[in-house]
């Protein structure tokens, strides 16, 4: 990605990463639809359990409709506006939103979220999954605790930097706020996240 | 912890607590992608066709607007009628960081206004400003909690005036943009368009609509005769596109405030913390100087047990900077050493309503620590930013009242009951 001087002057962002891909998405190319999932599906899906306060079920589905969002109205993509990540990760926050808004979810970790280890039998790659279920779970609760303690949009923006290491700007598209808003989110999420995240530290 | 530290951290909890993602969720991935193939544009003869057909049903119909002319000075003349109404009451929706709400607010002239959101038809938020002995009221249903804060007096020069606030149905758009730029933040130009539209059913109406950059914009219609706002959105760039934020769909102006609004009797279970700080402090004058930007006053000085002060301070811009914008949320730093030679320190924790700022200054030792200080000198900073970053004004050896029993002065004011 990097920046270019637009012909009137504004800065533009040239997505040079992406542009395979989004032609590819263009065309309606399964191998780009493909690539979409590889490249994109878990971040998605890491980002929505997030901001879902951990419900895997319903990050999937978010993680789902997000990227059948992306490949239906790739036509608005416009690579001058945004990078394809920031695109994205716009459609993703507004599809957890819309299922907040259903569900009305608090920043606790759902019953859904909760594994059920009795449930967990089989152990494929030999670890334990019952340790794993337990790790999870107390992971999950860290997440909620940091919630707890800021705003939705402190939230959201801790994390587009920890997921995916976006760029202020890119934020900035994402959530619609100015890119030195977004540092002085950034700044207050981390400072408040701080204290709770020092205790497990310790 | 530094802050990429706390990134890392964070980002090991997120990967922790990821849940794993269920088998087969790339190939209903594909199928979701496949279902929805990119939307390809259709034939443009064809699409022609069918948009002048709907466009020419509608409007026979009388739902698509005609332009009617221009309607050059539509905003200026909403504002005056706002300015002349006494009363109004209106009903719209909101989009919000804490969900989706309609609202239904009252507004009168002599500064009262009750704005309720609700959910389902159950009042789930309440503020209530202004009225008699001013105060605010903030009633949070979800979290069974109301907040009652007495106001301390406007004077000219302070922002929030108890003037009827429909001035602020789109003047605040333009205070916030205003106020963006003054941080330094690329909000790009402020665009206004005002043309008249004709329909059917609704006759004429004028529409003003006003953009800042790609960050927001919003969109009135205005009654032509009447310069009465009709409806009014406010949409705001989401990254994806823009997203409507805020609906005014109902609008009745001149309407009588029903008793029963006029104050908010709490549902059982709910607590209320009521504040009365301002009261009997912020009416009073201890000394007042100004800067080239400001006049600060030190309206008022409490002494707690172990010596350390309270201070209650108002700021307003000059009367050459009045009606400029200024970040109201930045603080006022305040310097003090007494007479025992002990320097005091401003603690982070402080109240403001109006400009008006409630500071705590922690005394730090002194060479004698049995000294009882009677004088302080205050140097305080109004506006530690821009051209005003300098400037401060010291008030010397101002006398300090006698020493109250209590500790927390400020939760001292505070009274928790529960309904």
């Amino acid at each position: 990605m990097s920046e270019v001087e637009g012909a009137e002057g504004r800065v533009c962002v040239a997505d040079d990463d992406h542009a395979g891909l989004v032609d590819g998405l263009r065309k309606g190319d399964a191998a780009a639809c493909a690539a979409l999932c590889e490249q994109f599906g878990r971040r998605i899906h890491r980002l929505a359990a997030a901001w879902l306060s951990g419900d895997g079920q319903l990050a999937e589905d978010v993680m789902v409709q997000t990227l059948a969002d992306a490949a239906r109205n790739i036509a608005h993509f416009n690579a001058k506006k945004a990078t394809f990540a920031a695109w994205l990760h716009g459609i993703a926050r507004r599809q957890v939103r819309l299922e907040l808004r259903k569900q009305r979810r608090l920043k606790a970790v759902p019953p859904a979220a909760q594994v059920p280890i009795d449930s967990v039998a089989g152990v494929p790659d030999g670890r334990d999954m019952a340790e794993d279920a337990v790790e999870r779970m107390n992971a999950q609760g860290q997440v909620a605790d940091v919630a707890q303690v800021l705003s939705q949009i402190e939230f959201e923006v801790l994390i587009l930097t920890c997921v995916d290491q976006l760029s202020a700007r890119e934020i900035g598209r994402v959530v619609g706020r100015s890119e030195r808003a977004i540092h002085s989110l950034l700044h207050r999420a981390r400072q408040k996240a701080r204290g709770r995240l020092m205790s497990d530290e310790r | 912890m530094n802050a990429d530290r706390v990134d890392e951290k964070f980002a090991e909890v997120l990967e922790k607590a990821q849940p794993p993602l269920g088998g087969g969720w790339q190939e209903r991935a594909l199928k979701a992608m496949a279902a929805s193939a990119p939307r390809r544009a259709r034939s443009r003869v064809r699409l022609v066709a069918v948009a002048v057909g709907v466009l020419a049903a509608l409007s026979g119909l009388g739902f698509v607007p005609f332009p009617a002319g221009s309607a050059k000075g539509a905003w200026n003349r909403a504002l005056a009628a706002a300015a002349q109404a006494t009363t109004v009451y209106m009903r719209g929706r909101e989009w919000t960081d804490r969900g989706e709400f309609d609202f239904q607010e009252w507004l009168s002239e002599d500064g009262f206004c009750r704005h309720e959101r609700l959910q389902g038809g159950s009042i789930k938020e309440v503020t209530i400003r202004g009225g008699e002995g001013e105060r605010r009221v903030r009633y949070d249903a979800e979290r069974g909690r109301a907040t009652d804060v007495d106001m301390p007096p406007w004077r000219p020069g302070l922002p929030d005036p108890p003037v009827l606030p429909t001035k602020d149905l789109m003047l605040g758009l333009f205070k916030s943009f205003q106020f963006f730029k003054a941080e330094g933040f690329p909000v790009g130009d402020v665009k206004m368009a005002e043309r008249r539209e004709w329909t059917l059913w609704s006759g004429a109406r004028d529409v003003v609509e006003v953009q800042a950059g790609d960050l927001a914009r919003a969109r009135a219609e205005i009654e032509p005769d009447s310069g009465h706002i009709l409806s009014l959105e406010r949409f705001r760039n989401e990254g994806w596109g823009w997203a409507l934020t805020y609906r005014l769909d109902y609008i009745e102006w001149g309407v009588e405030i029903p008793e029963n609004v006029k104050d908010f009797d709490p549902p059982p279970g709910t607590t209320v913390t009521r504040v009365r700080w301002w009261t009997g402090r912020a009416d009073k004058v201890i000394a007042t100087a100004t800067t080239a930007d400001w006049e600060v006053t030190l309206h008022a000085i409490d002494v707690n047990r172990r010596g350390d002060l309270y201070l209650t301070l108002s700021r307003m811009p000059s009367a050459e900077k009045r009606g400029s914008w200024y970040n109201g949320g930045l603080a006022i730093k305040v310097d003090a050493v007494d007479d025992s030679g002990a320097v005091y320190k401003q603690q982070n924790g402080y109240g403001c309503a109006r400009d008006y700022w409630s500071t705590i200054l922690e005394r730090g030792a002194s060479s004698n620590p049995d000294a009882i200080p009677r004088r302080v000198t205050f140097t305080m900073y109004p506006y530690r930013r821009g051209l005003s970053k300098d400037q401060s004004v010291t008030f010397r050896d101002v006398r300090l009242p006698a020493r109250q029993s209590g500790d927390d002065l400020g939760r001292e004011a505070r009274e928790v009951v529960q309904y």
